[in-house]
């Protein structure tokens, strides 16, 4: 009996979901220019519904308008984690890196830019699909060398497969890479408006220590985590690598991992 | 409309050339300038081109008149050009005496010529005091009286500064930050002058300075108490450029000038002239200059004065390609020279060429009036509608003391398709850098989900790989298979060949068992050439009854073996021919035959 009711009520709950969600309660009260609210909304549907890459974009859109951009850009970086193929993410994540204080990395290489851009073609189960695909393939030319008696067709197999092989190492290696991004959590941004730097996982003492201050929106690469629990300041430090080079540490309360 | 106005210009200028040519009669007074109180002076009336009495002497405030008129006829007469032109002048000339210090109007006067009235001109003149002495010296001062007539004063020795100096003056105290006043530059002095050279120029430090003419004027004035002859060297119209306390001064001179030497002739004394050259020292003026008042109003470009604006496009109807003028006439009194440029917001879509700037202004007074045109040459480039904007002027009003702004019109059109198509089509990239950020997107709900789940890593989706390499392997090795399988025909046939054989004596045995011998024959021999065709595996075609015996021997055969066969194949083809047969034959035949297969079998390898 009980069950029977905690299922009724589950239904009901996924129509009235359904009718009006969390998310477009949020895109409601967005269009409003309620920013705060959308954001409350946005998170909470997030929690509830589970997240997704619109939902994602949105609520850093949210963020935007309310002038948190680290959250903004922590939104964005999730929104592309999940999907890479979602352009308006790309392309406002590239506005908003703008607007910040700290002038981001530059890794416009040609190759990763090339990189990039093939791999925000598609979705992650694209590129699955995509990859499951040229693998059929692959298997066909193989088969085609193996077994077909004319010189031409077995030419073809076997020069087709050679190059197939590399395509499909490549694209089999960004629908893992896509796959997982969304649950690898190495990078973080800073969400308060200054931090500082410090050589050491401690509290900066006196003026002798350097301080290197970084600002909100900025991105960095977790290496490794350290709790100190005598700190009375800070709970836990993050050693950080900074634009690729420099490492340091970093109160982790100042950032939020992606 | 320009035409007639053009027509009445000409029309003017001939008059005025005949009036030139018949030589116009008039009347005028010679102001005698200031004069100092004391001394006598001359009035002069003078009379061009006519007779009349002579005037009535006028009554002059602090003046007597001592006697008059003492008259002077001139008359002169030109041939230019086979044009013979006279002119008369009578001079009537009256003299005073200066009594008391003050300003004298010289009432006008008129005299009848040939039965016209004409009116002289009126005119002012100051009767300056006389020099002040100081009163402590007891003996008669150095200093020189200012007099032409009387040189005896002019004795040689040190020339005083205070005797000649050349002073800079404003004619005004305060001014405003771009409000226009005047600096007169002059020469006082006590001596007669020879020779002038500027050896510094003055300088005007922070402000726009314009020039005026100057004549070269002698006149009296009384500057600190003394009397000096001054002329007017410089007269600039200044508009200030900053605030605060500004500066000129005079630049230095070097003036020669002219003094007196007595010369002992013995009974007598007499002058001689000796030339000094004395070098002024440079004097300074200051004017307090305030600034234009905060804050300034947006649009505001340093205009000062009072100005009037006005905007014009010809023609009012555009059409592309084609060129428009747009003029921006602002007239008035004011810095006028000095404006800026407005700056007209012209739409993207209307080309604009370098504006031309006219300005037309005369200086009246101690300003500038006239008008400052810009034409500006525009073209639209696309047909449809296009805003010009209103473009509006301020300025400081220096009456009202406020900033002023004049609204001008502002051109809604609609520019027509020209006919003439330009041949270059200048390509415009559209602004594409974002200034925001994207709208959001409408979240659907059916796209969240709990966990995330990609087919990556589905236990389906690596099962389809496996599947698919299972697919393939399977493929393979059947495919193997069967290439064996056909790699060895031969074998098959070879395998095959008993059965048929069996097959074909079975047939056999049936014709001979229905006694249709022909049929028994005919499928006999078919029986022992298939079996050792496949046997041997050599083609039917290259069967033939020689090459049997060498090919079954080869084979390893028994001479016997080979005998029994090549028996039984001679009697099928024998009994073809000969129709009749004993059953007994026939059966004997048949099994020959089956005993020659068996043995050919068991031959094999």
């Amino acid at each position: 009996m009980k069950h029977i009711i905690a299922f009724c009520s589950v239904l009901l709950f996924s129509y009235y979901a359904s009718a009006t969600s969390l998310a477009e309660q949020a895109d409601s009260a967005y269009n409003k220019e309620d920013y705060t609210e959308a954001i409350r909304l946005y998170n909470e549907a997030i929690s509830t519904d589970g997240a997704s890459s619109v939902v994602l974009y949105n609520l850093g859109n949210a963020y935007y308008r309310d002038n948190s951009l680290g959250k903004a850009i922590l939104s964005y970086e999730r929104a592309l984690a999940l999907d890479p193929s979602n352009e308006d993410a790309a392309i406002n994540l590239k506005f908003v890196r703008t607007r910040i204080e700290d002038a981001p990395e530059d890794d416009s290489s040609f190759l990763s830019n090339l990189h990039k851009g093939i791999v925000s073609n598609m979705s992650p189960d694209a590129w699955a699909w995509t990859a499951l695909t040229i693998f059929i393939i692959l298997l066909a030319t193989i088969a085609m060398y193996v077994f077909s008696s004319n010189v031409m067709m077995r030419k073809t197999g076997f020069f087709g497969g050679i190059v197939l092989i590399f395509i499909f190492i490549y694209v089999f290696a960004i629908a893992y890479q896509t796959a997982s991004a969304y649950k690898s959590h190495d990078k973080a941004i800073v969400i308060v408006p200054t931090t500082n730097l410090s050589s050491a996982p401690r509290s900066n003492r006196g003026e002798k220590e350097k301080v290197v201050p970084i600002h909100e929106g900025t991105k960095v690469l977790i290496i490794d985590s350290l709790s100190t629990p005598d700190d009375p300041n800070v709970g836990k430090w993050y050693d950080v690598k900074i634009n690729n080079s420099s490492r340091a540490w970093l109160n982790a309360a100042d950032v939020e991992r992606i | 409309m320009d035409r007639l106005k053009l027509r009445f210009i000409i029309l003017f200028l001939a008059a005025l050339s005949a009036i030139n040519a018949v030589s116009q009669t008039s009347f005028k007074v010679i102001s005698p300038g200031n004069v100092i109180a004391g001394r006598n002076f001359s009035l002069t009336f003078r009379l061009s081109n006519g007779q009349a009495n002579a005037p009535k002497a006028p009554e002059l405030k602090g003046c007597d008149l001592l006697y008059g008129p003492s008259v002077s006829t001139m008359s002169s007469s030109q041939y230019i050009n086979g044009q013979m032109s006279s002119s008369t002048s009578i001079d009537y000339t009256y003299m005073y005496r200066a009594k008391e210090p003050g300003k004298v109007t010289v009432p006008e006067v008129t005299v009848n010529s040939g039965g016209k009235n004409l009116t002289s001109n009126s005119v002012s003149f100051e009767i300056l005091p006389p020099d002040r002495q100081p009163q402590s010296q007891g003996h008669q001062s150095s200093s020189p009286q200012v007099s032409a007539i009387d040189p005896a004063t002019h004795r040689p020795g040190n020339v005083s500064p205070n005797d000649l100096f050349v002073r800079v003056s404003f004619s005004k105290a305060h001014v405003m930050e771009q409000e226009a006043v005047m600096a007169t530059i002059k020469v006082y002095t006590k001596y007669s002058i020879t020779s002038f050279l500027v050896t510094q120029q003055p300088l005007f430090d922070g402000f726009l300075s314009e020039e005026l003419p100057v004549n070269l004027e002698v006149n009296l004035e009384n500057y600190n108490g003394q009397n000096y002859n001054t002329a007017v060297l410089k007269r600039l119209l200044l508009y200030p450029q900053k605030s605060g306390k500004l500066t000129v001064n005079s630049g230095k001179y070097d003036i020669t000038i002219q003094q007196f030497e007595l010369v002992n002739m013995g009974f007598f004394t007499t002058q001689r002239p000796i030339e000094r050259q004395v070098t002024t020292e440079s004097n300074m003026a200051s004017i307090e200059v305030t600034p234009l008042p905060e804050p300034k109003p947006a649009g505001f470009d340093g205009a000062v004065g009072r100005f009037t604006v006005s905007t014009d496009l010809q023609p009012e109807l555009l059409r592309t390609n084609e060129a428009a003028l747009y003029t921006y006439t602002i007239k008035g009194t004011g810095n006028i020279r000095y404006l800026k440029q407005p700056d007209v917001k012209f739409p993207s879509s209307i080309d604009r060429y370098t504006p031309k700037t006219d300005i037309d202004a005369r200086i009246v007074g101690a300003n500038t009036t006239g008008t400052y045109k810009v034409d500006y040459t525009i073209v639209p480039q696309e047909a449809g509608k296009v805003l010009i904007p209103a473009t509006p002027f301020v300025y400081y009003d220096l009456d009202k003391k406020e900033y002023v702004t004049l609204d001008t019109r502002s051109y809604e059109l609609n520019v027509a398709k020209g006919s003439s198509t330009s041949s270059v089509v200048e390509q415009r990239e559209i602004d594409n850098t974002m200034h925001d950020i994207l709208h959001i997107k409408p979240s659907g709900s059916d796209c969240q989900h709990k966990d995330i789940s990609y087919v990556f890593n589905s236990l389906f989706y690596w099962l389809t790989f496996v599947v698919a390499i299972v697919t393939l392997i399977v493929i393979a090795i059947v495919y193997r298979r069967r290439l064996k399988f056909n790699a060895d025909i031969k074998g098959r046939k070879h395998a095959k060949a008993n059965k048929v054989v069996n097959k074909r004596l079975k047939a056999a045995r049936a014709y001979m068992n229905a006694h249709e011998n022909d049929k028994f024959y005919a499928e006999l021999a078919k029986a022992m050439w298939g079996y050792i065709s496949d046997k041997l595996s050599i083609a039917p075609s290259q069967l033939l009854r020689d090459n049997i015996a060498s090919q079954l021997k080869a084979y390893g055969a028994a001479d016997q073996t080979v005998d029994q066969v090549l028996t039984v194949l001679d009697e099928c083809e024998m009994a073809r021919f000969t129709p009749h047969h004993s059953d007994q034959e026939v059966a004997k035949l048949y099994d020959e035959a089956v005993t020659s297969i068996r043995s050919l079998e068991d031959v094999k390898k």
